[in-house]
């Protein structure tokens, strides 16, 4: 297993969710995808790419397809691509492994420039699925049920996830400080702030699929990737310079 | 002397031993930021066999098996480590599963490279306590490099 690289020009995507009824950006990923092969920039898809979870079959089929031709066409520019497994997609490395230019890896250290940056989809510290992974995974397939009755529910769930947040967040005490722009739950900085400490000038997660980036006490920079459902945002990591940009296409 | 800060984190300034090859210890350390060199008593003569650098890791071994110390290993520059004891090991990992993961990388690659030498040594038919050393010498300096790639 490869997890250590170096890479001077890399873009960092996570949760695409291909092959989700509710994901409808595909036209801007494939101009994406477009850019990055135009700009000889190296791709990492940060987990959640594909979505077994709350899949349609004939949608997967359709978008994969054109997804894996646009990835050819990184590939023929001689770009390297990196795919970090997440949860939605733990059970289909065979698959992704079929398409011999990927490299599949469990999370990767990136060196770039002077600098030490972690990329990791992370869902381990999620709590609730590093407790209970059956569980989750079975809510996350009931939710998939729930939201092609009513689709709505997503903003129900979004909505919920917003409130206990900033509610957490206004009786918070002690973990850090500094300012959460994403209003996502603590254990995501805190797994952050415990990568940093050894030795990673940033940290560089999805599956929250709350965009965002923060200043970590002791040191180094915390960024989540979001998710590509509404608005689609990715780390440009070139020389070890690091930014989080939205992708409006 | 090395400056003990909170939550096990130590400065050590330019030059300090942080481990002394020989002595008891249990202590694993990351580093932090800054740089260190590893270095082998061979034949009677100090040799430097690496140099690592920030996220790479040392001492693993005596924590492991608590056997005195095989490499001395000093600061270059002010250089700020992360200390790691036998219970903060295991919280470490709980916090931080992936590092049990690299660790383990770390040893599957010495004991490769180590298992590779050492055929290819019986294979010559010219062992010595000379090639031995610098065998386990060479080793720990590849899985130094697997550390800092």
């Amino acid at each position: 297993m490869i997890w250590n690289v170096r890479e001077d020009r890399l873009l960092v995507i996570s949760d695409i969710h291909l092959g989700n009824l509710f994901f409808n950006t595909s036209g801007l990923l494939f101009r994406f995808l477009e850019y990055a092969a135009r700009e000889n920039y190296n791709l990492c898809i940060n987990g959640d790419g594909l979505d077994i979870v709350q899949t349609s079959l004939i949608k997967m089929t359709k978008e994969l397809s054109a997804a894996f031709d646009y990835l050819g066409r990184l590939v023929r520019g001689e770009a390297r691509i990196y795919y970090v497994i997440g949860n939605h997609d733990i059970i289909l490395e065979h698959f992704i492994e079929d398409f011999q230019h990927i490299h599949l890896a469990p999370f990767l250290n990136v060196t770039s420039g002077d600098k030490r940056i972690r990329v990791e989809h992370g869902h381990l510290y999620d709590p609730f699925f590093a407790r209970h992974p059956d569980l989750y995974f079975a809510v996350t397939r009931l939710a998939g049920l729930a939201l092609r009755i009513h689709p709505s529910l997503y903003h129900v769930h979004t909505f919920n996830r917003r409130v206990r947040a900033t509610v957490n967040r206004a009786f918070r005490r002690g973990d850090g400080g500094g300012q959460n722009s994403s209003n996502e739950p603590r254990c995501f900085r805190q797994a952050a702030r415990e990568l940093s400490r050894r030795g990673f000038d940033a940290v560089v997660l999805g599956h929250t699929h709350l965009h965002g980036m923060e200043e970590l006490e002791g040191g180094g920079t915390y960024y989540n990737t979001g998710s590509w459902f509404k608005q689609p945002h990715y780390v440009k990591i070139e020389q070890g310079d690091i930014e989080l940009l939205p992708w409006k296409g | 002397m090395a400056q003990k800060t909170v939550e096990l984190e130590m400065v050590a300034q330019d030059g300090e031993t942080i481990v002394m090859e020989g002595d008891p210890g249990s202590d694993m350390f990351i580093i932090q930021d800054g740089e260190v060199t590893v270095s082998r008593v061979i034949n009677g003569h100090e040799v430097v066999v690496a140099t690592l650098g920030k996220g790479s890791f040392f001492g693993e071994m005596s924590l492991l098996e608590s056997h005195p110390r095989i490499a001395t290993v000093r600061a270059v520059g002010k250089t700020k480590l992360l200390v790691l004891k036998r219970g903060g090991l295991l919280l470490k990992i709980r916090r931080d599963p992936t590092f049990a993961l690299e660790m383990l990388q770390n040893m599957s690659s010495r004991l490769r490279y180590i298992s590779q030498q050492l055929s290819d040594l019986l294979a010559s038919e010219e062992v010595s306590v000379e090639k031995l050393s610098s065998l386990v010498a060479s080793a720990e300096i590849e899985s130094l490099k697997e550390t800092e790639t």
